[in-house]
């Protein structure tokens, strides 16, 4: 018979099952007529014969349960009856159906909502038409440790001959000052400049207005800009006259020609941009990024094969630009990937700790019902039935939990996306259909993982050993003590390792915050000042413009110093390369080396709090024939200790002369440099955007506004960006440690919550198990302090086994964390002390109220009880 | 009635499919032609036989439906199928080559 033919039969025994049983009713009811009738017909009385005939059918009522069996639909029907079952139990003890249910809501709901930002981030990170043919081309430098972007005549050799790849697109990623210095508050957003066809490219449209289109990136062009969804319904309020309007940006006044939809301000490969530009005049020098797609069949080597034909290099024995593509979803959050994975795994040993309360809570009922499920076994329950029944209860109650844990997924993601820091990480996270699928995923694999210890339980105690036990007050079975006792050392040791991650990280950050920097953050504020007016081409009129504004700025009250420089330190490095060291034929595989250079007014240094540890600083004299280098640069590329007075140059440029050795400025946790070293270069020509620096005690609010007030009155033509605090660039600096500790630590919280609920209810349970243990142990003369340290010397040894495994697993996770960590081990003692005594006094709180309980029993009313 | 009900399950199936061979018939039908074939022998304890309708319903080698008997009664008559024709002659075989290597069992052994 067909498969077909079968699943019909079946699905008709299930979904008429009235019909089919009164057809089989009425076969019987036929077969002892027509016996009897037989019977009668060769002598007997009609009722001998019906007797004989029902005496000889053995039984109709079996019969029929016999075909029931071989219909293959009962385990459904006792299914359901299962079903009603559980419901019934469950409300007769609403308080431990809802304890339940709000602990596996606990332990899904913060997964769900982490899971919805790993599947946001990792999992679907590109929600754009042929996202997964996307490639990104880059190019590698300096022994394939830099990348880099290409030219677009490059790009637009590629295009040309490209046959791998199609729609090539040019992609430039920009921060943008929003708003207009002159009038109210600016903001950095980030935002990509692209030419025609790069929103083409994703299949998604501007929602309404128009797209950028070729004539819009002309040099001559007004400069027009698409806002995202967001940033249109924060600055225009989601109007649609937003169009027309015009935004100001880097001081610029663009036109808004469209907005695109929600979708498309999604994790872009550049991260999650608020606006896109159209890509004005580039040269062909220009360099930028460029986004390519596959064509169908085409592998990313193919491509790269291609790229290689196309680029060959020049001279074998020298490291050059070696450009290659490589699949956007692989560069698409890569720094944070691990970070989140991370964050996901805490999460889910929140997940495990619940499970282990929940299981733990089952086993303790399970026992509780041995006589129920005894009398029933006994009554002719089959071993299996009774199992099943104890899964079904688990994976309803789960599914319950699991529903409840959407939720709280809801909110937590709510709470997630309202931090401001993390907007740029997580930014528009949603719950999409996949997280429901993986939530009661979830809460059906939890409900069967931690239905099953009860069941085996249920399953394995002999009928006779609960029968007796049942009538007494023995403190729980063996094995089920044991069980328990495993299951919250269990979620102890996972707490631990939550506890220490999170310890390690405050270790680092405090780590960071005392760390010597080699230069003073604290008070250093700089202010860009852009001198864009027609008025300041001439440089000697630049020149003497910002020395009037400098002049101003100091004779602010409480200005200490101010000087020029590019940027704020840690920010504002410009790398270069090609670099020529006089008299070092061979430096590396190459002569070419890189660095790091910042160009700055004589007096920098003594501004920044930066020591010259050899030679002189800048003076009022120098120009760009004289250089100051870092340590880290003097000890590279001088390893002979005569830095001062070397010569240096950029490829084919004139030669600098060394004058002195500052020392490094080192913040942990800002972005990798491409190496330790670092140069300086004196002004030469005054430059167009130079950072005012300048040093105050007074706090960024109140001193900014005075200084920006000075810039202007000394000369109204001068623009400037947006003040910014040294400090807090350093703090950003430690911006993954901090959002990592913000979300480990709230986890390493609600663990903490759910350990001392598992341990409570452990000890509380075992003291109403031994009640009338402790009695005689009273009657024999036990002091109510006794019994209290015996109770709670229970609960401390439970945390200490907890510790010592939590311990071991506290220094894998340090160890997976490592790349976080600054000057603390993975393994460090104090984190692990401060947990051990934390988790201590926890215990302690967790097991008091019972303990006091066990020290108040009255064992001569316990002892009469029994 | 020398004969047993605890007839052997894969037996029980054979003996159907075999009653059911020369002609569609109903349950009760079928114990009557069993007992007759067997000249008295068999009595096939309805317990089992109900459910092994079922059994060979669900594998395919027998049909059922609603008629009348000669008597204007409403019964559920079987019937069987090609593939129930198939699964008749290999049993049989099987039986034959079982029914012998006992006998040879049984000789050798008096």
């Amino acid at each position: 018979m067909l498969i077909v033919d079968q699943a019909r039969m079946w699905l008709r025994a299930l979904l008429k099952r009235g019909r089919v049983e009164s057809e089989m009713e009425k076969e019987m009811r036929l077969h002892l007529e027509l016996e009897a009738q037989h019977r009668i017909e060769h002598g007997m009385s009609p009722r001998e014969a019906r007797r004989t005939a029902m005496v000889a059918f053995g039984g109709v009522e079996r019969a029929k349960e016999s075909v029931r069996d071989e219909r293959l639909t009962r385990w459904l029907e006792e299914l359901t009856s299962d079903f009603e079952l559980a419901l019934r139990g469950f409300r007769r003890q609403p308080a431990y159906t809802i304890g339940i249910i709000t602990l596996i809501a606990l332990g899904i709901g913060p997964n769900a909502a982490i899971f919805s930002v790993v599947n946001h981030t990792l999992l679907s990170p590109i929600p754009f038409r042929d996202g997964n043919r996307m490639v990104t081309l880059s190019a590698t430098a300096g022994g394939g440790r830099i990348l880099s972007a290409r030219t677009k005549a490059d790009v637009d050799l590629w295009r040309a001959r490209a046959r791998t790849v199609e729609s090539i697109t040019l992609v430039d990623p920009r921060q943008y000052t929003l708003g207009d210095t002159a009038h109210g508050p600016t903001e950095r957003v980030r935002g990509v400049a692209f030419g025609p066809g790069a929103t083409t490219f994703t299949g998604l449209h501007p929602l309404i207005g128009r797209d950028i289109a070729p004539s819009d990136t002309l040099a001559s062009a007004q400069p027009v800009v698409l806002l995202s969804y967001a940033l249109w319904q924060r600055l225009f309020g989601g109007q649609a006259d937003a169009i027309g309007k015009s935004v100001v940006l880097n001081q610029l006044s663009y036109t808004v020609i469209g907005v695109m939809p929600e979708r498309f301000a999604g994790p872009f490969w550049a991260g999650s941009s608020q606006l896109f530009t159209a890509l004005r005049g580039v040269r062909p020098d220009h360099a930028a990024d460029a986004i390519a797609k596959l064509r169908p069949g085409a592998s990313v080597a193919d491509a790269n094969r291609e790229l290689a034909a196309m680029f060959p290099k020049r001279d074998a024995s020298k490291s050059e630009d070696v450009p290659f593509v490589e699949r956007a979803i692989d560069r698409v959050g890569a720094s944070s990937k691990r970070t989140i994975y991370l964050i996901f795994g805490a999460v889910s040993l929140v997940l495990l700790i619940a499970c282990a309360n929940v299981a733990n809570l089952m086993v303790a009922r399970a026992w509780t019902r041995q006589r129920e499920f005894t009398i029933r076994s006994a009554m002719g329950a089959r071993r299996g039935r009774l199992m099943r029944h104890v899964l079904v209860e688990s994976v309803t109650l789960s599914l319950c939990g699991g529903t409840l844990g959407i939720a709280f997924a809801f909110g937590t993601l709510a709470l997630l996306n309202r931090v401001p820091e993390l907007a740029w990480q997580i930014g528009g996270a949603r719950m999409e259909p996949i997280v429901l699928v993986w939530v009661f995923s979830l809460a059906t694999a939890t409900g069967v993982l931690f239905g099953i210890a009860p069941a085996l339980f249920v399953s394995a105690t002999r009928q006779t050993d609960a029968l007796k036990a049942g009538s007494s007050s023995v403190a729980g079975h063996p094995s089920s003590r044991r069980l328990r006792a495993g299951l919250v050392i269990g979620e102890i040791a996972l707490s631990v390792v939550l506890l220490v991650s999170s310890g390690l990280l405050i270790r680092t950050i405090s780590a960071m915050q005392r760390a010597d920097m080699g230069f003073q953050p604290a008070g250093l504020y700089g202010v860009e000042v852009l001198l864009r007016d027609t008025s300041f081409s001439d440089s000697t009129a630049r020149h003497a413009a910002l020395q009037l504004v400098l002049d101003r700025v100091r004779a602010v009250p409480g200005v200490r110093a101010a000087t020029y420089s590019i940027g704020v330190p840690p920010d504002g490095v410009i790398g270069v390369g090609q670099l020529e060291i006089e008299g070092a034929s061979v430096l590396e595989a190459d002569s070419l080396a890189t660095s790091n250079l910042s160009v700055a007014w004589p007096n920098v240094f003594a501004v920044l709090g930066v020591h010259i540890l050899r030679g002189r600083a800048f003076n009022a004299y120098s120009d760009q024939s004289e250089i100051v280098v870092n340590d880290g640069f003097a000890r590279r590329f001088f390893p002979g200790g005569k830095a001062v007075g070397g010569r240096i140059r950029r490829s084919g440029g004139p030669w600098a002369t060394i004058v002195g050795i500052a020392n490094d400025i080192e913040v942990p946790g800002a972005p990798n440099r491409i190496n330790a070293t670092h140069f300086y270069l004196a002004l030469g020509a005054a430059p167009k955007s130079p950072t005012l620096l300048f040093r105050s005690d007074l706090p960024l609010a109140r001193v900014a506004p005075v200084v920006t007030e000075a810039i202007r009155t000394a000369n109204p033509r001068i623009k400037f960006g947006r003040t910014s605090a040294a400090d807090d660039l350093v703090a950003g600096a430690r911006g993954l440690q901090r959002f990592t500790l913000r979300m480990i630590g709230a986890f390493a919280v609600l663990a903490l919550i759910l350990v001392a609920f598992g341990l409570h209810a452990t000890i509380a349970y075992t003291v109403s198990q031994r009640t009338r243990e402790l009695g005689i142990r009273m009657v024999l003369g036990a002091q109510s302090h006794n019994v209290m340290e015996l109770v709670l010397g229970q609960a401390i040894k439970l945390t200490a086994a907890g510790l010592i495994v939590g311990v071991y697993g506290g220094f894998l996770a340090g160890r997976s964390l490592r790349a976080l960590l600054f000057h603390v081990a993975p393994l460090d003692p104090l984190s692990i002390c401060a947990v051990g005594i934390i988790l201590v006094a926890v215990s302690l709180i967790a097991s008091y109220a019972p303990a006091q309980r066990a020290a108040n029993v009255d064992p001569a009313e316990t002892l009469r009880a029994e | 009635m020398a004969a047993s009900a605890d007839v052997m399950q894969g037996t029980l199936d054979l003996l159907v499919l075999k009653a059911l061979s020369l002609a569609p018939l109903h349950g009760w039908g079928i114990s009557q032609r069993i007992h007759q074939l067997s000249r008295d022998a068999l009595q096939i304890g309805q317990g089992s036989l109900y459910p092994a309708l079922y059994r060979l319903e669900r594998k395919g080698f027998v049909k059922s439906e609603w008629k009348t008997t000669e008597n204007n009664r409403e019964a559920k008559y079987y019937k069987l199928t090609a593939a129930g024709h198939r699964a008749l002659t290999e049993e049989r075989a099987d039986w034959r080559r079982f029914v012998e290597a006992v006998d040879l069992v049984l000789v050798a052994e008096s």
